[in-house]
């Protein structure tokens, strides 16, 4: 996905999570009995006001299962050396040939931007459904895959809760560099030039995470979470008979925004 | 996963949480009191039973209702009353627009990803893009060329010298790298010839220009660089005809303005003249006049003009060009012809204001000019372009007022120049001196300079210095109308012949523009 494309998800998602919380924000939960400002949206005519309480208590049919939709974004913490060395080692088969290729770029790790969906089922289990990615023209790495999170609400402050998971999924990437340089001539004018050198593949991850959520409504929780990503080794033989092999393992931390339906 | 596939996504999350719905809970009565009564709600009681109202009214301190009352694994229908006291949450479904944009912006996105995970094929596969060049025979524009490296690939940025035919009118020119990338501490270019010409390049140079901020920079008719911050449109630019090309010249942008061909005759007089108007700027006494555009290969056709009426005597006109002065003024006085000229009105008078010369025919190309903002001209500063016919196409006129000064530059090592048989050219192509290094097609030479130091962090630019001349191979087979000529005079006369003709502009460019009409006709 190029550039512009990415700036056009980023604007309808920031709009739509916009909106949402725009409209999220009246539909607060109170606690039974309490006297609050009516919620609006599906205000009918307005009646007399009995002044007979309901029921105190709680009622988990009433609050669960619960759908959610979150935006997260965040920061890989892997450097992605295993990368750097499988184009060294190609670029080390050509100097051994003779022909001297310029290095290639270092891995531009680029923001892992993950739109999820949850669902929780009480409160004390959420499941979720991850879709991240980190990617422009040159590297990239996406991956999608399940979460399934336990909760711990801290009983001194009931809207901070923490949470930890396993999980897994799927993964791809890219890593691509351009050399544009001549590997070979014939004298006659005929020459042939190396113009890149692309490394692409994918595979299963597991996951594990842990994170801290704050929910300042009952509709909306912010939250803050380190996830491990574990990946085989995926390994190949280049065109020049070079064995090379790769791991992308790596943590990432990040935050979320989630609104909750 | 195909777009199809997340659209279909889409609807089954929009399905599964109900359309466009929200579930609310409404826990007091003051809430439960708003709900409207034709609206479907669900109830939960202390007694853990679920009552699925279709219909319900609240009186006094009881909800009326009929529906259907679900618990302890039982289902029953229910018309009732139910004791507020006895609620514990009402949830009542309600239609939100905007929390329905948000899952379908949030959908599209997480499609779009899931799509690049799952597509992927499983393990590692490494691949090595090639590309098979066979040589170029020939071209319709001059060389040599120079490639950048822009950190992709290689991208033709400037065609130095290609208007410098033999020794006698050798020349430095520097020209802007726009495209040029400093990568791990190098910037590379590439020089080739890819024409039926000898080049002889005597030094090729690599110059870092100190952007100070400036977003781009310019060089004039000089080789100074000069700061780009806010060029501005001109007010109106007509042609020779009277036509307003304004749209056309407005902004870089590809389009170009060309002349008609129709308008390639004798009675035209074989010039393109362009009147620019700005608007006058109060706060500034000079300003820069910049010019965007192309060369077309009306110079191939002179050269094939020239070289055909010499016949078999071209080596002995290459020879004449290279050391014969009248004929080598002469020559000059064509490239002039072929300049830009620039002229600003002052009141009274246009008055000369420098000249742009051809430079590249198959690269666009910005040029600038110095320009005195006259005084006593009125509201609008007035200049008039003219050169010969057919020799540019302008993309873009400018005007960048302001007397900014001119922009930092310096000359970067050459750390490598490797020519095509893997030999080290920096000798002979490091500095400006008597050693050249010579290129036939195919030839290329690659090369890399060190990239500049940024500390400022005020933007760098690079231009390339080129030096040297180029010998045009002599034609395949004469033909057409100087061919016929050349044949009927004596070959000891014929390069006498040539240079009688030259001094004579209309009459020796008559059947150059012949020709090259019905080209462009063509």
């Amino acid at each position: 996905m190029d550039a512009a494309t990415r700036r056009q998800y980023l604007l309808v998602l920031t709009a739509a999570i916009l909106f949402a919380l725009m409209t999220a924000a009246p539909a607060r939960a109170v606690a039974t009995g309490t006297a609050v400002e009516p919620p609006g949206g599906d205000a009918g005519d307005a009646m007399d006001v009995p002044r007979v309480p309901t029921a105190s208590g709680d009622s988990a049919q009433a609050r669960y299962p619960v759908f959610g939709v979150a935006f997260g974004c965040g920061a890989l913490l892997s450097s992605f050396s295993d990368v750097e060395n499988a184009f060294h080692r190609i670029e080390a088969a050509y100097a051994a040939q003779g022909i001297q290729l310029h290095p290639a770029a270092s891995v531009r790790k680029q923001p892992v931007l993950m739109p999820t969906f949850t669902l929780e089922i009480n409160r004390w289990v959420q499941i979720a459904w991850q879709a991240g990615r980190s990617w422009d023209d040159n590297d990239g790495l996406a991956l999608t895959g399940g979460l399934v999170t336990g909760r711990y609400i801290l009983p001194t402050s009931p809207t901070v809760s923490l949470f930890g998971g396993l999980g897994g999924g799927k993964y791809g990437f890219k890593f691509h560099r351009a050399y544009g340089q001549v590997i070979s001539s014939d004298g006659l004018g005929n020459y042939t030039t190396l113009d890149n050198i692309r490394l692409e593949g994918g595979g299963a991850y597991w996951t594990a995470a842990a994170g801290v959520s704050f929910r300042p409504a009952p509709k909306i929780a912010i939250g803050g979470m380190v996830q491990y990503f574990g990946m085989g080794d995926v390994s190949t033989t280049t065109e020049q008979a070079i064995p090379i092999s790769l791991n992308l393992s790596g943590a990432e931390i990040g935050g979320s925004l989630t609104v909750f339906f | 996963m195909s777009p199809r596939m997340a659209c279909a996504l889409g609807v089954v999350l929009l399905l599964a949480t109900g359309g466009c719905a929200t579930m609310r809970r409404h826990v007091t009565p003051e809430q439960i009191a708003k709900l409207s009564p034709a609206r479907p709600i669900v109830v939960y009681t202390r007694d853990d039973r679920e009552y699925r109202l279709r219909r319900h009214a609240l009186v006094d301190s009881v909800l009326e209702g009929e529906g259907k009352v679900v618990g302890w694994g039982t289902q029953a229908p229910f018309q009732g009353r139910i004791p507020l006291d006895q609620i514990v949450a009402v949830r009542a479904g309600s239609r939100d627009a905007l929390k329905t944009l948000a899952l379908v912006g949030v959908t599209v996105v997480f499609a779009a990803y899931v799509h690049e995970a799952a597509t992927s094929d499983g393990g590692l596969n490494a691949a090595e893009g090639r590309t098979y060049h066979t040589p170029i025979s020939g071209g319709g524009s001059s060389c040599p060329y120079v490639y950048a490296w822009d950190g992709e690939g290689y991208r033709l940025q400037a065609e130095p010298f290609g208007i410098a035919w033999g020794k006698a009118l050798e020349l430095t020119a520097l020209q802007m790298l726009p495209a040029a990338r400093a990568e791990h501490g190098v910037v590379r270019l590439r020089l080739t010839n890819e024409r039926e010409e000898t080049h002889y390049v005597n030094a090729i140079g690599l110059r870092a220009v100190d952007l100070g901020g400036a977003p781009a920079a310019v060089l004039d008719d000089a080789g100074t660089a000069w700061p780009l911050w806010h060029p501005v449109a001109p007010a109106e630019v007509r042609e020779r005809s009277g036509r307003d090309i304004l749209a056309e010249v407005a902004e870089a942008d590809g389009r170009m303005w060309e002349c008609d061909p129709g308008s390639l005759t004798p009675d035209a007089g074989y010039e393109d003249v362009l009147e620019v108007t700005f608007a006058r700027p109060h706060d500034a006494g000079t300003g820069l006049l910049v010019v965007t555009g192309v060369n077309t290969s009306l110079s191939m056709a002179f050269q094939a003009q020239v070289f055909q009426m010499a016949g078999d005597r071209t080596p002995v006109l290459a020879h004449a060009i290279e050391t014969d002065p009248e004929l080598i003024a002469e020559l000059r006085g064509y490239l002039r012809d072929a300049s830009l000229q620039a002229s600003v009105w002052n009141g009274r008078d246009w008055e000369p204001a420098g000249a742009i010369q051809p430079e590249a025919s198959a690269v666009t190309f910005t040029r600038a000019l110095r320009i005195q903002v006259p005084k006593g001209a009125g509201e609008t500063v007035r200049v008039r372009l003219r050169s010969m016919a057919d020799v540019w196409k302008v993309d873009a006129i400018a005007a960048e007022w302001g007397d900014a000064a001119p922009l930092a530059m310096k000359p970067l090592e050459m750390r490598s120049a490797i020519g095509p048989d893997g030999e080290d050219l920096r000798g002979a192509i490091g500095a400006e001196d008597d050693r050249y290094a010579i290129l036939l097609p195919p030839d290329r030479v690659e090369l890399t300079f060190a990239a500049a130091d940024d500390a400022g962090g005020h933007g760098v630019a690079y231009a390339v210095a080129g030096r040297g001349y180029l010998h045009e191979w002599e034609p395949r087979e004469a033909e057409g109308g100087a061919a016929a000529v050349a044949a009927q005079v004596p070959g000891e006369q014929r390069v006498a012949f040539v240079k009688e003709l030259l001094k004579h502009r209309e009459r020796f460019m008559q059947p150059v523009y012949e020709a090259w009409r019905r080209e462009r006709m063509r």
